[in-house]
């Protein structure tokens, strides 16, 4: 039987390193996707996402509701990626912009036969246009759309009102329905 | 329902969230109605459709391989030794500040020597003029060497222009002579 999170940071807190592990299994690739998408740079994204983990588990302490511990760890792993663009100077849109090489290579591994070479197009230029977001909108997307999150978490994550998210989602599907369309 | 009601209600129909099946009714009874808020609506769903097709797949092996650090969270959560010596290097860097800070405060003796910029440059002043002293020493022994061995050679030159002269002279003298004796045998006729 699967043990809850809840169950699994109790034994980590208390030692039991395996209990750890199973919870990096659990939610390395949701938090993986999430960085992926924010950054845009797959090796970056695998950085960053081992930093988040290495400071969850640092920190395991300090989580005092671990029902929480999802909105717990994208944060984490938001903080991480913005520490890194701080230090690096840089913002994530222009990464994607500069990474075209990165867009076809990380995306050509994933085409099946059935994909057709009109929607290989449109999810470069999709992946495009999300890089071109302001960041607010980018991370709702990414959030709603890519990880699942329901917006009173993402509202949680953000330290932002649960209408700031919706009209943040809002606008960003409109902006990116503007921009595909202005791109075609 | 209204417009803007509908707005409102746009993102939680969109995602299926927080909406009653009352409510959800009067969203779509609307839309049947209006055809702005239908067409506002289908264009975000297409949107939505097309968001759809980004997908990241893994090859199946996991994101991370490095998780030997995760090891007994609590007391020495993640610390092997690297980190141990990590954090002996930071305590004597500390440690070194902190006698630096109470040198400076004066609490502690500072055993290094001080000297003011005017000092330091008299210093400065002092080895330059050691080296050119140094320096003129070597130029002025060379040069003494150039002048005893070019003496030398002159002494040499002059002895063997001496010796030329004074074979010249001894020549000369044998050469008179007998020219003296050729002339007084043709005088005497003997």
């Amino acid at each position: 039987m699967d043990r809850t999170d809840e169950h699994l940071l109790e034994l980590a807190a208390e030692g039991d390193a395996a209990c750890f592990g199973e919870l990096i299994e659990r939610w390395e690739r949701r938090i993986f996707g999430f960085i992926y998408r924010y950054v845009g740079n797959r090796e970056e994204a695998k950085d960053l996402t081992q930093d988040t983990f290495t400071k969850a588990f640092r920190n395991l302490g300090r989580l005092t509701d671990r029902t929480r511990f999802s909105s717990w760890l994208y944060k984490i792993a938001l903080n991480e990626c913005r520490m890194r663009f701080r230090r690096e100077s840089r913002f994530p849109k222009v990464s994607w912009e500069q990474n075209r090489e990165e867009l076809q290579k990380t995306t050509r591994d994933h085409w099946t036969p059935a994909t057709t070479l009109e929607n290989r197009e449109q999810v470069h230029l999709l992946r495009e246009v999300i890089g071109l977001l302001p960041e607010e909108q980018k991370l709702v997307i990414i959030m709603k759309e890519y990880q699942g999150l329901k917006f009173h978490e993402i509202s949680e994550i953000l330290g932002i009102p649960l209408s700031t998210a919706k009209s943040r989602m809002y606008l960003g599907l409109k902006t990116i329905r503007k921009l595909m369309e202005e791109k075609t | 329902m209204s417009c803007e009601q509908c707005s409102e209600r746009l993102m939680d129909v969109l995602y299926g969230e927080e909406l009653n099946a009352k409510t959800c009714f009067q969203f779509f009874r609307h839309l049947d109605e209006c055809g702005d808020c239908r067409a506002e609506y289908l264009e975000l769903l297409k949107t939505r459709e097309i968001l759809a097709d980004w997908k990241i797949e893994e090859d199946g092996s996991a994101v991370l391989h490095d998780r030997e650090h995760f090891v007994k969270p609590g007391s020495n959560a993640g610390i092997g030794w690297f980190s141990v010596f990590h954090r002996i290097a930071a305590g004597i860097l500390i440690l070194l500040g902190a006698v630096s800070v109470l040198q400076m405060a004066g609490i502690l003796p500072d055993r290094r020597v001080v000297v003011n910029e005017r000092q330091l440059t008299e210093m400065v002043h002092d080895m330059i003029l050691a080296r050119q002293e140094q320096d003129w020493r070597i130029i002025g022994t060379a040069l003494l060497e150039v002048k005893e061995e070019l003496e030398a050679r002159r002494r040499v030159e002059m002895q063997a222009a001496f010796e030329e002269l004074s074979d010249l002279e001894l020549r000369f003298v044998n050469a008179l002579e007998e020219n003296n004796r050729r002339v007084q045998t043709l005088l005497t006729g003997r």
